[in-house]
């Protein structure tokens, strides 16, 4: 389904993030991560592009603004899940954002990855 | 007759008469009859008079032909709005007076604000401004004017209005013929003054209710149009005068006075205006109506004698008066004299009065005073009725300010005359032609009463004058009036104001009195119609006069009234003395004796009488007189005797011829006998002759004794009169004094229930300390008995702790002021307010002392009390912990407790009570924004009195720090009025901050709980992956969740208010607690089943989490496969730091041997790896040792406690 697609996951519960990782993998996916920090999240990007990101609102050193930052200027889709509520500054500075809010089930997840870069590929095919 | 006094007429002067108004319109540009211009109607009423005036227009039709002037008393600073109402009720044109309008029929003109309103030639006149209030009589200047201007063409009607003006202008129309109305007290639209002050000077034609006066003013007028024809050049009607006598004869029957000596015109014209005001054409049904309703003539009687007088009239000839006669007459009397004056026709007394002010004057400036008696008469009962009184409605005409302050007292809205001059006046009702007069005058006044009458009663007048006056006494007259016809008798002394002195002339008798008037009038009437047959009869007389023999006319007195002339003079001759018309003064004495018998006998029988030939010696010749005495008879009875002689030649004796020589001797000797006896006779008829003279002067003596009697006698009945009225003044003051007596004692009673009921000991002291009076309050205080009245209080045994009272009375008497002092009374613990007072009698005398004692010893207690709950209630205040905090309604602090003064920031009370702390204190809104004093709520509280609650406010303190409060205001109400407000005020640092860490803590719970159930949700997918069976699963599934719980256990029993990235624990009880699930860690030495050493290292946040799955995941395997899964294993957990960085060992050993590594990475080891490099930033490794498995982690420190 993913196509070998390069997904960066960043969770840190380590359950969670196992569960998604082997989600994106049964669905065909690259998985990059999980990282459990938005520094770690970072670094991954550096060394590896990725076509879209399942990410956790909040890491243990802070809220992921500047990740997806970087990947709103790769393009990438991204799908967000939280516990609580996206921060405001977050939902003002990037309307549109998808927010699923904890628990979900990670298949959920991935296959609305999977629409996103899709709809993506269309879009830029056309 | 007596007139004058009453009729003087006009405000100019008596010369007046009648007409003038008349005259005065006929002279106008207009040429055409003053009537023929309609009537103008003068209104009056005071500033209250808006109703009446309503009233009036509103009944009166629009085309009555009539014009409407009204006069208001109006403030002069308001435009007045009187027009423009009374435009509303009437179609007539109603317009504000201008100077110089046309007064035209139909319209209605009323007087503008501040003006005087004249009126000349049918033009009004405006002057302004009007004089000053007290000055000010508009209704009568106009209505003065009005009379002058109109005449009989004038109506003057007064409506209400409190005071007097009017009434003088109302006189004066009705004095010029006009016809004049006051509205009734009762009507309803009536303020009473004005109209009863016109009403009562009895010239007011018809007192009407508003409503009915238009109708009477129509009447009116028709009756003026339709007699207009029967008048004559001068508005006289000349069918009026041939009714003339009858009108009087049956005036003075029934008046008993007469009037037909009154001049002619003035009669008619009298006559004229009661037929007017009553409507009547013609003087026949005049006659008609008086002998139908004989008040009528009353009602004419008094038409009669109008009479209008003032203080002062004529300043200028009083003031002569008082220089030439009446200064001279106080200055020759002493102390026993007495100055008699004779004020006859004296109407309502201001002449008289006027005499009695200018002698009062001259007397003041000198000792001795005479006696000063002043006999004021009129024939009006009316106006002696009104003088009597002596009370004048004021403002008075003619009198300066000076004089009516002096000689007058102010009483209510009049003057009344002091009794020091009241009592110098002496009224009476007298007429001066009908009753003999007062005797032995100073001076008579007679001002303004002859021109009323013809010549002949004139004359007359002054001959009563001349006989009443003593020698040299002084008669004062009009201004137009003189003695001309009476030189004789008076000489001038001023003759521009008319000052005359009694020449002492003699034989000027009293007139006869006993048939005055009627019968002198009717000779008069004779005298005008017989004029032309006078003219005939003296032509006659004269050529016959030297055919009659000579003769004299005498009166039944022997007076000679008529002298024949030609040769009457040897039967006369002057006697020696004052000339005498007394017959028997001036006939020769021979004939005398027979002219004597002549007369007597002709007196006697009343038939002529004559006596041939008497004998008499005329001139030394014996010669026969023939006396013929002749009465002329009229009225039956004889009043002159005509006396002839005749001369019938030489006398010689008739015998002498026919007697013999031989009788010669004894005629001789009877002719002796008889010139003898003769001249006996002729003594004694001398001496009868003296006898008779002493006898006439002894009766004139009589008479006038008799006529001073009847004066007195007048004067006695005026004095009743007075002492009766005075009674009833006593009665009255009796009466009043009864019930003021009364109103006393019931003063009194209540005075005495006061004291005996007030609990206020009072002690009455005179200045020596005495008791005067006492309460029964006081013997609480003083042992005090009724008999003690009159002891020196300091006498009297008090328990008063009060030496002072001597010293403090002392000071009260000398300061007369108020001593205040607090006393107690030893042992009773009684406590009073002693209060000294000077006891001032109600003629504000100083009569001693008044103490009064009120008990305060309860109001002390209270007072006390009420000291204790104050401190009580400051102490609550202070003690708690809210701040209060109380302004003013100007923002002043009132009141501040402790706890205010420590938030704020102040030291102590003083710093805050009494001064305006907004600016200080100030507070912020919930957005930081200052409030200012009008909109800072507690401030609005002292002002609106509306509560009001913030909990989201910031006030600073002293030194500029803040602090969030929550306060509450409230008013403060103190009798139903606002005095300020209350705040209490709490600091809620404390609170919010609770409130801020509460809520995160709920967000915080919310994140964890969602977590967790992702973790779990996690869990479940993981485990359901690589569990063969349900059980198994179930079982995997319960353990790690079990993990994850005592991992959250462990952080949170360390550290229960903490957040999750605070949360903290050491790795050694993290490890110790994942594993006791596992094994029995209690087992020691040889049989331990695990060991746990390392230093301490703290752990937290997310990392414990990892660490304990990863703990988990490995006691899991060694429990599937490795050292726990038998007996005997053993798992040897050891950690140290190095560099910064965790090393960690988990060493198995004891359990089943080892094949090597797995063929695939399970799911925990997979899990443990995924911690440990995404969670912790480290690294796990496997060593699949055969004797058992070890396991390395190893994990930068910082990562544990991120």
């Amino acid at each position: 389904m993913l196509d070998h697609a390069t997904i960066l996951i960043a969770e840190d519960e380590p359950y969670i993030a196992l569960a998604l990782q082997w989600a994106v993998e049964d669905a065909g996916g690259t998985v990059l991560g999980p990282a459990a920090t938005v520094s770690g999240a970072l670094a991954s990007l550096n060394e590896n592009p990725a076509a879209a990101a399942i990410l956790d609102v909040n890491l243990a050193d802070g809220d992921i603004t500047p990740v997806v930052e970087r990947l709103f200027a790769l393009g990438a889709p991204i799908v967000l899940q939280t516990a609580t509520q996206l921060p405001p500054d977050i939902a003002a500075r990037f309307p549109g954002l998808t927010v699923h809010i904890k628990p979900c089930v990670p298949e959920r997840l991935v296959e609305q990855i999977d629409e996103m870069l899709r709809a993506k590929q269309i879009i830029s095919a056309s | 007759m007596s007139a004058k006094e009453n009729n003087t007429p006009g405000p100019s002067n008596g010369a007046l008469q009648e007409g003038r108004g008349r005259t005065a319109a006929a002279s106008s540009p207009r040429a055409e009859p003053a009537t023929d211009q309609g009537l103008i109607v003068g209104i009056g009423a005071s500033a209250g008079g808006l109703e009446a005036y309503r009233s009036f227009l509103s009944c009166m039709p629009a085309d009555s032909g009539m014009a409407f002037v009204l006069v208001q008393h109006l403030a002069p600073d308001h435009k007045s709005m009187l027009a423009e109402l009374l435009g509303k009720v009437t179609t007539m044109k109603v317009v504000e007076a201008t100077n110089g309008m046309a007064v035209t029929a139909n319209h209605v003109f009323v007087i503008p604000p501040d003006a005087t309103m004249t009126i000349q030639n049918r033009n009004l006149k405006v002057d302004r401004p009007a004089p000053p209030r007290e000055h000010r009589r508009p209704i009568d200047s106009f209505m003065e004017s009005l009379a002058r201007d109109q005449g009989e063409n004038a109506i003057s009607i007064i409506l209400s209005g409190t005071g007097s003006d009017g009434t003088l202008g109302l006189t004066a129309i009705k004095e010029h013929g006009g016809f004049t109305l006051a509205q009734a007290e009762f009507d309803s639209h009536a303020m009473a003054g004005m109209p009863q002050s016109a009403a009562s000077t009895g010239q007011v034609d018809d007192v009407l209710a508003v409503e009915d006066m238009p109708a009477r003013l129509i009447g009116y007028s028709n009756h003026l149009n339709g007699v207009a024809g029967s008048k004559d050049g001068e508005g006289v009607r000349h069918d009026a005068v041939s009714h003339l006598t009858t009108i009087m004869g049956a005036l003075r029957a029934r008046s008993g006075h007469d009037f037909s000596q009154y001049k002619e015109k003035t009669l008619v014209r009298r006559l004229q205006r009661r037929m007017q005001v009553l409507e009547i054409e013609t003087p026949a049904a005049y006659i008609e109506r008086f002998r139908a309703q004989p008040e009528e003539l009353d009602l004419l009687f008094r038409e009669l004698l109008i009479g209008v007088t003032h203080f002062f009239r004529d300043p200028a000839s009083f003031e002569a008066l008082d220089e030439l006669v009446l200064k001279g007459l106080v200055a020759d009397k002493g102390a026993d004299d007495e100055i008699r004056i004779w004020v006859p026709g004296c109407a309502t007394g201001q002449e008289a009065f006027t005499i009695a002010i200018l002698l009062r004057e001259a007397m003041d400036r000198r000792r001795p005073q005479p006696k000063v008696q002043i006999f004021a008469t009129d024939i009006d009962e009316r106006a002696i009725e009104i003088a009597r009184k002596g009370r004048f409605r004021g403002p008075i005409a003619g009198l300066s300010s000076d004089r009516a302050e002096r000689w007058f007292t102010k009483d209510g809205g009049g003057f009344c005359v002091i009794p020091e001059i009241r009592e110098m006046c002496i009224f009476s009702t007298h007429s001066v032609i009908k009753h003999p007069p007062f005797s032995r005058l100073d001076l008579v006044s007679c001002r303004n009463l002859l021109i009323y009458l013809d010549a002949p009663m004139q004359d007359r007048v002054m001959k009563t004058f001349h006989y009443a006056l003593k020698p040299g006494g002084s008669l004062f007259l009009g201004s137009s009036e003189s003695v001309t016809r009476s030189t004789r008798l008076f000489s001038v002394v001023d003759k521009k104001h008319r000052i005359f002195v009694r020449r002492a002339t003699e034989g000027a008798a009293l007139p006869d009195f006993s048939a005055a008037g009627g019968e002198v009038g009717s000779s008069n009437r004779d005298t005008t119609a017989l004029s032309i047959n006078n003219q005939i009869d003296k032509s006659a007389r004269r050529l016959m006069e030297q055919h009659y023999p000579p003769h004299v006319v005498v009166d039944a007195r022997h007076q000679i009234v008529r002298f024949s002339g030609g040769a009457i003079g040897p039967y006369l001759e002057p006697a020696a003395g004052a000339p005498s018309f007394a017959l028997f003064d001036i006939l020769r004495r021979p004939l005398r004796s027979p002219v004597r018998a002549a007369l007597q006998e002709a007196q006697s029988t009343g038939a002529p009488v004559r006596h041939e030939a008497v004998l008499v010696r005329l001139d030394k010749q014996l010669r026969r007189v023939t006396l013929i005495v002749e009465p002329m008879v009229e009225n039956g009875q004889a009043d002159y005797f005509v006396l002839a002689f005749q001369d019938a030649g030489l006398g010689a004796a008739p015998a002498s011829d026919v007697v013999g020589s031989h009788s010669t001797a004894k005629v001789q000797a009877l002719e002796q006998e008889l010139l003898s006896t003769r001249t006996q006779l002729q003594s004694t008829i001398d001496e009868l002759e003296v006898t008779n003279e002493e006898m006439k002067s002894s009766n004139e003596e009589y008479q006038s004794v008799n006529e001073e009697f009847q004066s007195s006698n007048e004067e006695l009945e005026t004095a009743k009169e007075e002492m009766q009225s005075i009674n009833e003044e006593i009665q009255t003051v009796n009466a009043e004094m009864t019930s003021k007596n009364e109103q006393l004692s019931l003063v009194n009673s209540d005075l005495k229930n006061l004291l005996e009921s007030t609990e206020v000991a009072t002690l009455f002291l005179d200045e020596h300390l005495r008791v005067r009076n006492f309460t029964r309050g006081l013997t609480d205080i003083f042992h005090l008995r009724d008999t003690d009245v009159g002891r020196p209080i300091t006498e009297i045994v008090s328990l008063l702790e009060y030496s002072e009272l001597k010293r403090d009375v002392a000071k009260v008497l000398r300061d007369l002021g108020v001593i205040e002092r607090q006393v107690t009374l030893k042992d009773a613990g009684m406590t009073f307010i002693l209060r000294l007072r000077p006891y001032r009698t109600i003629d504000n005398v100083i009569a001693g002392v008044v103490l009064t004692f009120l008990d305060i010893t309860m109001r002390e207690a209270g007072v006390a009390a009420l000291r204790e709950t104050q401190n009580y209630l400051r102490l609550l205040i202070d003690s708690v912990a809210d701040a209060i905090y109380c302004i003013d309604t100007e923002g002043k602090t009132t009141l501040c407790n402790a706890a205010f003064l420590k938030m704020i920031g102040f030291a102590d009370h003083a710093n805050v009570v009494g001064l305006n702390l907004h600016d200080t204190i100030n507070h912020s809104r919930p957005d930081g924004s200052p409030y200012l004093e009008d909109d800072c709520p507690i401030c609005r509280t002292a002002k609106t009195g509306e509560f009001s609650h913030r909990d989201d406010e910031t006030f600073f303190r002293v030194d500029g720090s803040s602090i969030p409060v929550e306060y509450w205001t409230r008013p403060i109400i103190h009798g139903g009025e606002l005095k300020g407000a209350v705040c209490t005020f709490v600091d809620v640092t404390e609170r919010r901050r609770a409130d801020d860490q509460q809520s995160l803590l709920l967000k915080e719970m919310g994140h964890r709980v969602n977590n967790l159930f992702s973790v779990v949700n996690g869990v479940v997918t993981l485990s359901a992956a690589s569990a063969p069976t349900v059980k198994d699963l179930a079982k995997t599934i319960l353990g790690r969740l079990g993990a994850l719980s005592r991992a959250h256990q462990l952080v949170r029993s360390n550290d229960s208010g903490a957040t999750i990235a605070k949360q903290r624990t050491s790795l050694g009880e993290l490890i110790r607690t994942i594993l006791v699930s596992h094994v029995d860690l209690t087992k020691t030495g040889a049989d331990a089943r695990a060991t746990i050493e390392g230093p301490e290292v703290e752990i937290s946040g997310p990392s414990i989490i990892s660490i304990a799955l990863v703990i988990h995941e490995l006691a899991t395997n060694a429990a599937k496969y490795g050292a726990f899964s038998n007996a005997d294993g053993c798992v040897d957990v050891v950690w140290l730091v190095e560099n910064g960085c965790l090393e960690l060992t988990w060493g198995e050993r004891g359990g089943p041997a080892i094949g090597g590594p797995p063929k695939s990475e399970g799911f925990g080891s997979q899990l443990a790896r995924t911690s440990v490099s995404g969670q912790l930033n480290g690294k796990l490794t496997f060593d699949w040792n055969p004797d058992g498995l070890i396991v390395h982690m190893s994990a930068a420190m910082e990562q544990l406690t991120p």
